[in-house]
């Protein structure tokens, strides 16, 4: 048994020995590895609706039109003309003299004067309103100085009253009283605040612009001698003329619109296409609280690509855009005037070259039919503002729509451990609307480094639509946008990135309508798998 | 106390060998369980008991037993040699090729702080007092498979689960009285009833987290709940706990107080042939002192990236912190101080022996631990040698951890009334480290009086 036990013994260390024999693992031959990860993650993802596309910038460009099935329209407002009632009446400061001789005052000389004597005179004033013809006036501001001077050697008392100029009903009145005090010359002055006065200019319907005042004069003799050379000066000075309403006639005025242009947004950022729409319309909007009627006379309507110069005339338009007075001040008219397809005879095509701009040209006068009742009015706050609205139901078709950006690109991290990264687009698409995408890295001297396409690629399948043009299947489109290496290497030098993409609505090179309403939406997501090579 | 701070140095440096060297180490002291001549084979099994009559273990001399393993993969597994010049690249990848879904990284410290035992007629009676440490960190593959290849290959269109993972630690001194008799000739039973003071916990009860890779949009679905129990590490990151905060005053107060078993059998069936069996750790400890409950509730939350609707109107600014509040919400957390009760990691052998010649013997056992409900085996074989009376040996194989091939030996020599010992489960784990997936090591000291030496019958084998 001793004898199995050492054989046993011996068997044991043999096995234990050649279990240890086994190679050595050697620390100092650990070279370098690499870890290769590969993430894929999220980046963004959105639900992007009728407004999101088509009304980013700014909501109320979109507008729903129709309740019932939800159709929709871009609306794109410019406000194209604004008058106030300062531009149209400005009454100018009205100075003038009076001098009244011995005769005049009914001064009779005498050695030694200690009687009384009264005078009575008139005085005119022509007021400068331009061409406009004041008959009646609420002053908000205004001024009335008065100077009264005199070489007589008595107490004199000028009472001066403007009959037709009244201030809560009474006619405005002031006095001037000179008391002599042993020297001539001797003067003294009055002022008068017309705030709220009111001045009929009529002269008893007579004339306009006119006002009268009455100066009564008395001399209390002191004693000394009247010689009968002997005068009264009196200036009168109306100034700071402002008003709160009027009365009258206020020309016909050219008020002067030469032109202006609505920014079709839509188009803002698009280079090329065919766009057509079956039912736009323009419209333009006038409110009035002008007492006068405006006419509206355009000559030139048009749109205007300004990237390529392209214009497009819109004729067979009607001219003339007629808008009433209001009816009493504090009133205001409103009044349109409609271009649609029916009273034009190419609205529909004059947005086909995807135009930036719709341009009108035309003038505005006042009292187009000249001086004829009613009397005009005009209130310190009247104003007249024309407004137009091009409205685009979305309807139509589309192709070759193209829309160009190029965007700031500065991205200055180490890449050099990534070996490959992938854009996954996923869009899930409502609207029936194609959109072809090419990505281009740009130096900075904007020549292209790389793109991600070789041609331009779709990334937005367009959704199928029924008989009536309304989308009834949504379409999934799935892209991978792969950057190599290399191109990941290169993206250090890029300075810019020109993002192109090209629109089609569905099947729009054969014609096919397609309608946009406010239910369409469109998925996106974008993911971002990067495969990583890091030396160990 | 000073054992509890080397235990957790050591757990830090365990963890860390094992993570960066890929190294592999484990104590199950299945080795021991043939050491039957050694005193702290009764630990074992408590029907097992030395020949002498009193035995002793002196403080800082006594038994200290260190092991950790990694079922995942060994070191050998994380690299690859390269034909032309033999040099080692580093391949994770192969490293994921030999994980099971669900891994263990275990850790376990044994250091006898003092033991006395002493037979009187048939029985035996001891006391101890001992320091332990059990930490284990559960992994799933999948895991590893996020950090080396991200969730872009295999995990694309897949849930990564990390269902499972979690830590748990287990840190108390066990104050233990044995009993042991002999009931007749063929039949040993024994039991040790163990007082257990808690010194630290962390308990992961519940842990079920998901990630789910969208495979068309990369969208990210995160799912699951955990609940976290801990003891006695609170003070460490409460910025209102004392500063003077020692956990190692739980190591005799009670206040986590516990209570476990042990018990054991042998029974010779022949002249030849002895079975036994034991069952150890039997018990739990209630946690009571510095709790912090975590809850996590039941997530499920999809990222799909930055909404870019928001991002159109609000500024980035305002759209991240909109995200970060949403995480926020999403991941939060509750926490509680509640107690709680863990069981120990309950482990059972079962062994038996044939006596080959008067000095050789050849055995097998089985080693069974349960760890967070995960039931795991090793199988043993071995061959113990008794060369003198003051000298015996041991040699096992075992497989263990999906370990294949670990070569276990221990030996026990005694120069008068001092018994050496030492034993590892796994001396590949020392000698071709790159092929372990786990190591393990006991040794220590013990004076023993009074006939030490186990008679050698002669007269069966002439």
């Amino acid at each position: 048994m001793q004898h199995l036990t050492s054989k046993l013994l011996i068997a044991a260390i043999t096995c234990f020995f050649l279990f240890t024999s086994c190679k050595k693992f050697g620390f100092d031959k650990i070279a370098e590895g690499s870890w290769n990860p590969n993430f894929a993650v999220p980046v963004a993802h959105a639900n992007f609706g009728v407004y999101d596309i088509l009304a980013s910038q700014d909501s109320s460009d979109l507008v729903v039109i129709d309740p019932n099935t939800g159709a929709i329209a871009l609306v794109y407002k410019g406000e194209i003309l604004t008058i106030d009632a300062g531009v149209l009446l400005n009454i100018q400061d009205e100075n003038e003299s009076l001098n009244l001789d011995a005769t005049d005052l009914n001064a009779i000389p005498a050695p030694i004067f200690n009687g009384s004597v009264t005078s009575n005179n008139n005085q005119n004033f022509v007021f400068d309103a331009g061409t406009s013809e004041l008959h009646q006036v609420t002053f908000k501001s205004g001024n009335l100085d008065i100077n009264v001077s005199t070489d007589l050697a008595h107490d004199i008392t000028c009472v001066i009253t403007f009959p037709e100029l009244k201030k809560n009903g009474i006619p405005v009145s002031t006095t001037v009283s000179l008391n002599y005090s042993g020297n001539v010359p001797q003067s003294d002055n009055a002022s008068v605040d017309l705030l709220e006065a009111i001045g009929d200019f009529t002269l008893g319907n007579t004339t306009f612009n006119q006002l009268d005042a009455e100066i009564s004069i008395t001399i209390n003799g002191t004693g000394q001698p009247i010689t009968g050379t002997e005068d009264i000066d009196i200036e009168f000075a109306f100034s700071n003329l402002d008003f709160k309403n009027a009365k009258g006639y206020f020309g016909q005025n050219n008020l002067g619109i030469s032109g202006d242009s609505v920014l079709l947004r839509l188009f803002q950022n698009a280079n090329n296409g065919y766009f057509e729409l079956i039912d736009p319309k323009i419209t333009f909007f006038a409110e009035n609280t002008f007492g006068f009627p405006i006419r509206m006379n355009f000559s030139n309507l048009k749109t205007v690509n300004v990237n390529n110069g392209n214009e497009i005339f819109l004729s067979g338009f009607p001219s003339v855009f007629d808008i009433p007075s209001a009816t009493s001040i504090g009133q205001t008219s409103f009044s349109q005037f409609d271009l649609n397809t029916t009273n034009t005879t190419n609205l529909s095509t004059i947005v086909s070259s995807v135009p930036k701009f719709f341009v009108y040209t035309a003038n505005v006068v006042s009292n187009p039919d000249g001086n004829i009742p009613p009397l005009n009015f005009i209130s310190e706050k009247s104003q007249m503002k024309i407004r137009t609205e091009v409205e685009l139901p979305m309807e139509g078709l589309a192709y070759g729509f193209e829309l160009r950006d190029t965007v700031d690109f500065n991205f200055n991290e180490d890449l050099s451990q990534l070996e490959s990264v992938m854009f996954r687009l996923n869009i899930d698409n409502g609207f029936p609307v194609e959109l072809k995408s090419q990505i281009t890295f740009l130096d900075d001297n904007y020549n292209p480094i790389f793109s991600t396409f070789n041609t331009p690629e779709s990334v937005v399948s367009p959704a199928l639509v029924d008989n009536n043009g309304r989308v009834n299947q949504r379409i999934k489109k799935i892209t991978d946008i792969n950057l190599t290496q290399d191109q990941i290497l290169l993206l250090s030098g890029v300075k810019y990135v020109l993002l192109n993409a090209v629109a089609q609505t569905l099947d729009g090179t054969n014609g096919q309508v397609i309608k946009l309403f406010d239910d369409y939406t469109l998925d996106f997501k974008l993911g971002l798998q990067v495969q990583g090579k890091i030396n160990l | 106390m000073k054992n509890l701070d080397l235990n957790i140095n050591f757990l830090w440096i365990t963890i860390l060998a094992l993570f960066i060297g890929g190294n592999a180490i484990a104590q199950r002291n299945y080795t021991f369980y043939a050491l039957e001549n050694t005193a702290q084979s009764h630990y074992f099994n408590p029907a097992f008991k030395p020949s002498a009559k009193v035995s002793v273990s002196i403080p800082g001399l006594s038994m200290h037993s260190f092991g950790a393993s990694n079922s995942g993969f060994n070191l050998s597994n994380l690299f690859n040699e390269r034909p032309q010049d033999d040099s080692l690249q580093i391949d994770p990848q192969k490293a994921l090729s030999k994980m099971k879904d669900k891994n263990f990284l275990t850790l376990e410290s044994y250091n006898e702080i003092f033991a006395f035992g002493i037979k009187v007629n048939k029985n035996y009676f001891s006391f101890g007092i001992t320091n332990r440490l059990n930490a284990s960190f559960i992994y799933t593959k999948d895991l590893f498979t996020l950090a080396i290849e991200g969730n872009g290959k295999s995990l694309l269109g897949e849930r990564a689960s990390f269902d499972g993972t979690g830590i748990n630690l287990n840190s108390y001194v066990e104050y233990a009285l044995g009993f042991n008799r002999e009931i007749n000739d063929k039949l040993d039973v024994g039991v040790r009833m163990k007082i257990l003071s808690g010194i630290a916990n962390v308990n992961t009860r519940k842990s079920e987290f998901g990630i789910h890779t969208n495979k068309t949009t990369f969208d990210l679905t995160f799912d699951g709940s955990a609940i976290i129990n801990t003891s006695g590490i609170k003070p460490f990151y409460d910025t209102l706990a004392t500063d003077d905060y020692m956990p190692s005053d739980n190591a005799y107060n009670f206040k986590n107080f516990g209570l476990a078993f042990d018990l054991g059998a042998s029974y010779k069936l022949t002249d030849k042939i002895k079975v036994s069996a034991s069952l150890l750790d039997l018990g739990f400890i209630t946690w009571k002192t510095e709790n912090a409950t975590f809850e996590i509730d039941e997530i499920n939350y999809r990222f799909e990236g930055v909404y870019l609707n928001q991002f159109l109107t609000d500024s980035t600014e305002a759209v991240l912190q909109q995200l970060q509040d949403t995480l926020k919400d999403v991941f939060s957390q509750e926490e509680s101080s509640e107690n709680y009760r863990t069981g120990l990691a309950t482990r059972f052998y079962l062994g038996g022996t044939y006596e080959l010649t008067e000095k050789f013997k050849v055995g097998a056992t089985l080693y069974n631990e349960i760890i967070k409900s995960n039931y795991r085996v090793a199988a043993i074989v071995s061959g113990t040698i008794q060369l003198k009376n003051w000298l015996s040996a041991t040699i096992n194989y075992s497989q263990y951890a999906r370990s294949f091939g670990s070569i276990g030996a221990g030996v026990s020599l005694r120069g008068g009334p001092i018994q050496f010992f030492v034993a590892s489960d796994n001396i590949l784990g020392f000698i071709a480290p790159q092929n372990s997936k786990n190591v393990h090591l006991s040794f220590g000291l013990n004076l023993l009086f009074g006939k030490p030496d186990k008679p050698i019958n002669k007269k069966r084998y002439g």
